[in-house]
């Protein structure tokens, strides 16, 4: 008992890195190109209406998210969040690939170069380690 | 552990939720209707014959009205076009020389026009103009030829209208290459720039040769010019939506030192074709009176009548097998729809199309010259 909880331990702390890594990776990419980035998501049909904010807010949210995921006690939460974030990227995507006439990606750095499908699994794959830290975390504090 | 999973739905509910929410208030923005009606008459176009031509490049290079031949070019094979008859709806394939010398790579935006008994290979980027008969597709220099374009079209023998840009002040401008000196006429004042002098004075040139006029449509508002061959504005006349000022937004990127949208632009006036008296525009929006299902599965005609000045009507092109038409011309007797990598031919009602009806096989005046095409994304915002 006593290992698999060392275990699930490593396990959420590993899950934690690559969402801190992510997120880190994405936002500072976005901040360093701002100008594109700002362009990029104003041209985006989903998006017209409330560009400006956006541009600002994704990655602000990731970078608050990152640094919630390095406390232990707001892990959970952080995870919940990043989560959320998640599932909004993917079904932002689908809307994209769907309904929209035309696609511009907003990603920044190598996330660029990834086409739309690509990208739908990245996220899937995202999500789903997200919901597997989650469950880790509460199995925990269950037992 | 329950309780978890319930979490975790709701979260996944809720960002759904939002995103979805965003899209619909966007959506709700951009397809709302214009104040304005079309007029739809029953079948002005019948369905004829459709053609596969096995790639998606092709565009319309000209018209032989005696032989009723349209040429077709291709934009990824600058030196091939496809003869079909319009009749027989025979094909056949055509590889235009070239002397080895004049010209030794062609770009992506080199064009090839057909006007019988020329047709002319306009590469505005190299920049090189060439000449040949259409007897034998040989192409050979025939013109001062050293004006960078972006569109050109042929006027006259030796003569041709083109679009550039001023080197001054980085904005397009019309002009006219002939080969009496000064070889190169620029004619500023005739784009009125209405905010970067680059996007929102973009449009396509045409010529319509029974008038003799040029014809510049700008893509972003409801106007179009009228030009004689000697670059002088005679008339400017709207079309009928009501958007007379670009709505887009440039932003200069100082990065990459270069200019982009800003925004989705408003794209009013897509692709257009003028022949004889009718000058036809593909349009972006959606008028008072049509469906928005109907407008989302096709594409939308205004024919304008130049002679009287008039809107006469307008019609829809279905999409063929789920492809949107990309471009189209007009004969005598047809129209011509490329979707993809098929040509549609359809049958033009001569009720309709009165003016057609005295069909002169003369000679040069029933020579179409390619109307600007544009493959901008689909998009209706306003």
């Amino acid at each position: 008992m006593k290992w698999s909880q060392k275990q699930t331990i490593l396990f959420t702390e590993t899950i934690s890195i690559v969402f801190v890594i992510l997120f880190v990776y994405a936002a500072v990419s976005k901040f360093l190109d701002y100008e594109k980035f700002t362009i990029q998501v104003s041209q985006s049909p989903i998006l017209t209406s409330i560009g400006h904010w956006i541009v600002f807010l994704i990655p602000t949210m990731e970078i608050v998210i990152a640094m919630l995921l390095a406390l232990p006690r707001l892990r959970l939460l952080a995870l919940y969040a990043s989560y959320s974030l998640m599932v909004m990227f993917s079904t932002y995507i689908l809307i994209i690939l769907e309904f929209s006439p035309f696609i511009p990606c907003a990603c920044g750095g190598i996330l660029d170069s990834m086409g739309w499908t690509a990208h739908l699994i990245f996220n899937l794959f995202f999500v789903a380690i997200a919901t597997i830290g989650i469950l880790l975390l509460t199995q925990k504090s269950v037992t | 552990m329950k309780t978890t999973i319930v979490k975790l739905i709701t979260c996944a509910f809720l960002s759904i939720t939002t995103v979805v929410c965003l899209y619909a208030v966007s959506d709700k923005l951009t397809h709302r209707q214009n104040s304005f009606h079309r007029y739809f008459p029953p079948h002005p176009i019948l369905l004829d014959t459709v053609t596969q031509i096995k790639f998606n490049s092709y565009y319309f290079s000209g018209y032989d009205a005696v032989s009723n031949n349209i040429y077709l070019g291709n934009i990824t094979a600058p030196l091939h076009l496809l003869k079909v008859n319009t009749q027989s709806k025979d094909t056949s394939h055509i590889s235009v020389k070239i002397d080895s010398n004049s010209l030794k790579r062609f770009y992506a935006k080199s064009r090839i026009s057909v006007t019988p008994p020329y047709f002319y290979l306009l590469d505005g980027v190299t920049p090189k103009l060439l000449r040949g008969n259409i007897s034998s597709w040989n192409a050979n220099e025939f013109i001062y030829d050293n004006a960078y374009f972006n569109q050109a079209i042929p006027i006259g023998p030796k003569s041709l209208a083109i679009r550039s840009i001023d080197a001054e002040n980085h904005e397009l401008i019309l002009g006219k290459v002939t080969n009496k000196p000064p070889n190169v006429l620029l004619a500023p004042n005739l784009l009125e720039k209405q905010l970067d002098g680059i996007f929102c004075t973009d449009g396509s040139l045409l010529y319509n040769t029974k008038r003799s006029k040029l014809i510049y449509i700008y893509y972003y508002r409801n106007e179009y010019l009228i030009m004689d061959t000697t670059m002088q504005l005679v008339d400017k006349r709207k079309t009928i939506d009501t958007n007379s000022i670009a709505k887009i937004k440039s932003k200069a990127i100082d990065h990459y030192d270069s200019k982009t949208m800003a925004a989705p632009p408003f794209l009013v006036n897509k692709n257009s074709y003028t022949y004889k008296d009718y000058l036809l525009i593909h349009s972006n929006l959606m008028a008072k009176n049509e469906s928005k299902y109907k407008f989302g599965n096709s594409s939308v005609i205004d024919v304008y009548n130049l002679n009287t000045n008039t809107y006469d009507f307008s019609f829809y092109i279905d999409s063929f097998k789920g492809f949107k038409l990309k471009r189209f011309m007009i004969t005598d007797n047809h129209l011509l729809a490329i979707h993809h990598n098929y040509l549609v031919i359809y049958e033009l009602n001569q009720n309709w199309f009165s003016e057609m009806k005295p069909v002169s096989k003369q000679n040069k005046d029933n020579i179409a010259i390619e109307s600007g095409n544009r493959n901008t994304e689909h998009l209706y915002k306003k």
